[in-house]
C-alpha cells in the first residue's frame, strides 16, 4: 500500500494538505508583490525628479 | 526589551533594515520546518486507533487556527501601540497583519470543516468554538473593510485600530470556549504542556509545524509591513536613498 495512500480521507487529508500550502504560497508571493511595486513607485518618483 | 530598543526599532528606517535582514531567515527556517512536520505528520506519526488517517488534518488545522489567534493578538497589540505611541511601524505591522490573518483564519475554519466532515457527519455545527472562530473571522474582514473605506491614512488607523483593539475581547472566548460550554469541538490537545492529550510520536510534527507556521508568519510581515512602511514613508529622505 502507497504511503500517500489516506484509506477512505484521501480528499480530506490532501484537501487540506493542498490548500494550506496554497494559502501560505499565495500570502507570501502577495507580500512580495507589494514590496516589490512600492519599490517601483518609488524608483518612478526618483526618476521623474 | 528596553523601552531605548523600543524605540529604537520603532523608527521606520531602522525597523525597514532590521525586517528586511530578519525576514529571509524567517522565511528559510519556517518552510523548512513546515516541510520536516508535514514529513513527519503525513508519513512517520502513527495512525490514530479510532479516527484513523483522518486526524493527520490536525498538523494543518491546529497549526494555522493557532496562528489566526496569536496574529490577532499581534495586530491588537501592534494597533495599541499605534494608537498610545503614534507609530507609523506599528500601524503599519498591524495594517499588514489583518490580510494574512484573514486567509490563516479561514484555513483553519476550511481545514476544520475538512476534519469535521468524515468524523461528525457534518462540516459546520454553530457550537461555540466554531462560531467564535467565525466571529475572529469577522473581525479580520471589519479591520480591512474599515481601513479601506477610510481615504484619510491617519484616520483609518486609528478606527480600525479600535476593531483590532477591541476585538481581543474574543481570543480567550475562543479559547476557552471548549471549556465553558458544551461544543462538538473537541478539548485543547496540546495546551496543558505538562500532559499533553496526544502521544509523543504525534504531538513533534505538531509543535514542529506551529513553530514553522509562526516563522512563515514572521517572514510575510517583515516583508508586508516593511512595504507599507516604504509606502508611507515614500517622500522621507531615507527611502530615497534605499
Amino acid at each position: 500500500m502507497s504511503i500517500f495512500d489516506m484509506g477512505d480521507y484521501n480528499f480530506y487529508v490532501w484537501g487540506s494538505v493542498f490548500l494550506s500550502f496554497l494559502i501560505l504560497f499565495l500570502t507570501y508571493i502577495d507580500a512580495i508583490k507589494k514590496h516589490k511595486d512600492v519599490r517601483r513607485v518609488i524608483q518612478n518618483t526618483k526618476d521623474s525628479e | 526589551m528596553s523601552l531605548k530598543a523600543i524605540y529604537k526599532y520603532g523608527s521606520p528606517p531602522n525597523f525597514y533594515r532590521f525586517a528586511m535582514k530578519l525576514e529571509p531567515w524567517c522565511f528559510s527556517l519556517g518552510v523548512f520546518l513546515i516541510v520536516i512536520g508535514t514529513i513527519g505528520g503525513l508519513f512517520i506519526a502513527p495512525k490514530d486507533y479510532q479516527m484513523g488517517d483522518a486526524y493527520r488534518i490536525i498538523y494543518f488545522h491546529v497549526p494555522s487556527a493557532y496562528l489566526s489567534m496569536s496574529a490577532y493578538a499581534a495586530m491588537g497589540f501592534a494597533s495599541t501601540i499605534g494608537i498610545v505611541w503614534r507609530s507609523t511601524v506599528a500601524f503599519s505591522v498591524a495594517k499588514s497583519i489583518a490580510p494574512f490573518g484573514a486567509l490563516i483564519t479561514a484555513l483553519a475554519l476550511i481545514t476544520g470543516m475538512l476534519w469535521g466532515k468524515p468524523m461528525w457527519g457534518t462540516a459546520w455545527v454553530w457550537d461555540a468554538r466554531l462560531t467564535s472562530e467565525f466571529i475572529l473571522l469577522l473581525l479580520y474582514l471589519g479591520y480591512i473593510t474599515l481601513h479601506a473605506s477610510i481615504k484619510e491614512q491617519k484616520r483609518a488607523d486609528r478606527a480600525a485600530s479600535l476593531v483590532a483593539i477591541l476585538g481581543i475581547i474574543n481570543l480567550p472566548i475562543i479559547h476557552y470556549s471548549v471549556v465553558w460550554w458544551n461544543t462538538l469541538h473537541q478539548a485543547s490537545t496540546i495546551s496543558k504542556i505538562d500532559a499533553p492529550s496526544i502521544v509523543g510520536e504525534m504531538l513533534w510534527p505538531l509543535l514542529v509545524m506551529i513553530i514553522g507556521y509562526s516563522l512563515f508568519f514572521s517572514a510575510v510581515i517583515c516583508r508586508g509591513g516593511s512595504a507599507e512602511v516604504l509606502m508611507r514613508e515614500k517622500r522621507s529622505k531615507w527611502v530615497k536613498e534605499i
